[in-house]
């Protein structure tokens, strides 16, 4: 079974990050690494090959300026091949957009059955990539999967819900969204560090991809950032004289965060 | 000549360093002491998932055929967790026998150079080696140490084979891998000391920014920064087969042990009190220092041997083989 991963390539979260005044957007010019959400869908995509038999597990992403470290980090990991989409041309490109070169890209990948995506990216949050591609791919998607299995064709998920979860199968082929917990990833070995520069690494630009150079870039997501500010600061908490109400008032507050 | 760590060479230690930060963290250290193993199997499956023991180990014989330069920057990074166990010992050892079973950590190596003194992680090894013998299936009494990732035990019986290490490569190879450990270990009671000194305040304000503590502070960063291109290049040395790989080796484990040495006393000094106390993770540290300083050679074995190297008719060798006037003709 052939999957696709979809693997984004962030700034470290471990350095600082930091937003160009110029375009409002998280500066990405230094080093990009595998984003953490997405390796889960990888160590997935790895484990759901092997139980099917064979497979190949293909990478795909779009970043700035080639950078292509993240991907070789899910290559060392086992993935057999990466396709990278980077124009200058898609500076500022939208979830939606980005969702249209992903789903290009991936129709470039023969025989991909099933498509694997984090629920959201670490670095943007936006949590909408997923059901664009599959929409685009006109493939039904499933979210939010802490299990999955496939058996004869179709794809068995269970699908984290607030109160526990969800089961659910739809046939192959399908987009499915990951969480964290999904599987523990696998860390690359030092003979997979050193395969994964050998192996293919196809490098895309927007017209390759034969998406409208309109509906890309910071002029094709029909959105404008109009400005930046600083989160406010943290206030105070708030203090209560036990006068014996006191577990009550705690318990009322968990209930409202949905803790208890 | 571009002469520096590859890529590979990199990519291996960044994927060791996120290997450790997953597994190894503090509370893995205090648990293979609390155990008093000295040993945390967890992880040792994961390094040897990693590749990790079979770096040094012939392709032939299903190893990555590496060398001691590849080898290097990761017995920093292990030194750096203070991990514990023979895992030093096990990727020496694994190459040095040119053994698939050690290369893929199903059976655990631990090494000395006297079986008569106690012996390091003996308790967890099933295979002993020394120079000219490879002891198994011998039975341990637990001895004191001060490691409790490196306990110690008194080894009796076990069968005997022979093998072809020679003295000299089994004490050069593990001087330089505790010598890259002990900077590994100096440069994190560094950090260590360092948070603590930006956390730490007295009279109002970090006690980091008082010129004293910074001081302390700079002179161990001095120290190890001192030692870390001797031990590479003596790792170099060794690969190459260098003559004066003996003596390279020698000034890199003198300089590695006072740097850490130094490293210990400052990041000491620095926490105050509570850097004596069992709940602060220096003791750790400080103890992986104190406890592996003896071992293959003293500093003072070592600063000797350099010495004779020097002064000695014997030497010194250039790197094209030409021996130097020797201090005899000098005088």
């Amino acid at each position: 079974m052939n999957i696709v991963v979809c693997a984004k390539q962030i700034p470290d979260p471990a350095e600082p990050g930091a937003l160009d005044p110029q375009t409002k957007t998280l500066k990405r010019d230094g080093k990009l690494i595998l984003d953490e959400s997405d390796m889960y869908g990888v160590e997935m995509a790895l484990q759901l090959a092997e139980a099917a038999g064979g497979g190949e597990v293909t990478l795909v992403s779009m970043a700035p300026d080639n950078k292509v470290d993240g991907l070789r980090s899910g290559l060392a990991m086992g993935a057999a091949k990466a396709v990278l989409v980077s124009d200058p041309a898609l500076a500022g490109t939208d979830a939606l957009g980005t969702a249209k070169v992903l789903a290009a890209a991936i129709g470039k990948v023969d025989g991909a059955q099933l498509v694997l995506t984090a629920t959201e990216s670490s670095d943007g949050y936006t949590g909408t990539v997923p059901e664009q591609i599959a929409a685009i791919l006109g493939m039904p998607s499933i979210t939010f999967a802490k299990s999955i299995e496939v058996r004869d064709g179709t794809v068995y998920v269970k699908r984290q819900t607030d109160a526990g979860y969800d089961e659910v199968e739809c046939p192959l082929p399908c987009v499915v969204s990951v969480t964290a917990g999904v599987v523990e990833p696998r860390y690359p070995s030092f003979k997979g560090i050193m395969a994964a520069k050998s192996k293919p690494l196809d490098q895309l630009t927007l017209a390759d991809t034969g998406v409208d150079a309109g509906s890309v870039g910071w002029g094709g997501g029909g959105q404008e950032i109009v400005g930046i500010e600083d989160a406010p600061a943290r206030e105070a908490g708030e203090i209560f004289e036990d006068d014996g109400s006191g577990v009550d008032k705690i318990v009322a507050y968990l209930e409202n965060l949905k803790i208890v | 000549m571009r002469f520096a760590f590859t890529d590979d060479q990199l990519a291996f230690a960044a994927g060791l360093t996120d290997v450790l930060a997953g597994e190894c963290p503090p509370a893995v250290v205090r648990a293979a002491w609390d155990d008093r193993t000295g040993h945390a199997p967890s992880l040792w499956g994961r390094l040897g998932e990693l590749g990790l023991f079979s770096l040094l180990v012939p392709v032939e014989r299903g190893g990555m055929g590496g060398g001691m330069v590849d080898a290097v920057l990761l017995f920093e990074r292990l030194g750096a967790a203070a991990t514990p166990g023979p895992i030093l010992e096990q990727i020496v050892g694994a190459g040095l026998l040119a053994d698939e079973s050690l290369a893929n950590g199903s059976a655990v190596v631990t090494i000395t150079e006297d079986l008569a003194q106690p012996v390091a992680h003996a308790a967890v090894a099933d295979v002993i080696l020394t120079a000219g013998a490879t002891v198994r299936e011998f039975a341990t009494t637990p001895a004191p140490g001060l490691d409790g990732g490196r306990t110690l035990a008194v080894v009796s019986g076990g069968a005997v084979s022979d093998n072809d290490v020679d003295a000299d490569t089994l004490r050069d190879h593990m001087s330089l891998a505790i010598s890259a450990q002990l900077i590994g270990v100096a440069s994190t009671m560094i950090d260590q000391a360092a948070e603590y000194a930006r956390a730490r305040h007295q009279f109002g304000k970090p006690i980091g920014t008082f010129q004293a503590v910074k001081h302390h502070l700079a002179d161990a960063l001095l120290a190890v920064e001192f030692a870390r291109a001797p031990t590479w290049r003596a790792a170099w040395s060794l690969d190459q087969g260098l003559p004066t790989a003996p003596a390279d080796v020698s000034m890199a484990r003198v300089l590695a042990a006072t740097g850490a040495q130094r490293a210990a006393r400052r990041a000491l000094q620095v926490h105050g009190a509570i850097g004596y106390t069992w709940e602060c993770d220096l003791q750790l540290w400080m103890k992986k220092v104190w406890a592996i300083q003896a071992a293959f050679g003293d500093t003072s074995w070592h600063r000797r041997r350099v010495s004779s190297w020097l002064l000695d008719g014997d030497g010194p060798v250039t790197p094209d083989g030409v021996t130097m006037p020797s201090f005899e003709l000098l005088r």
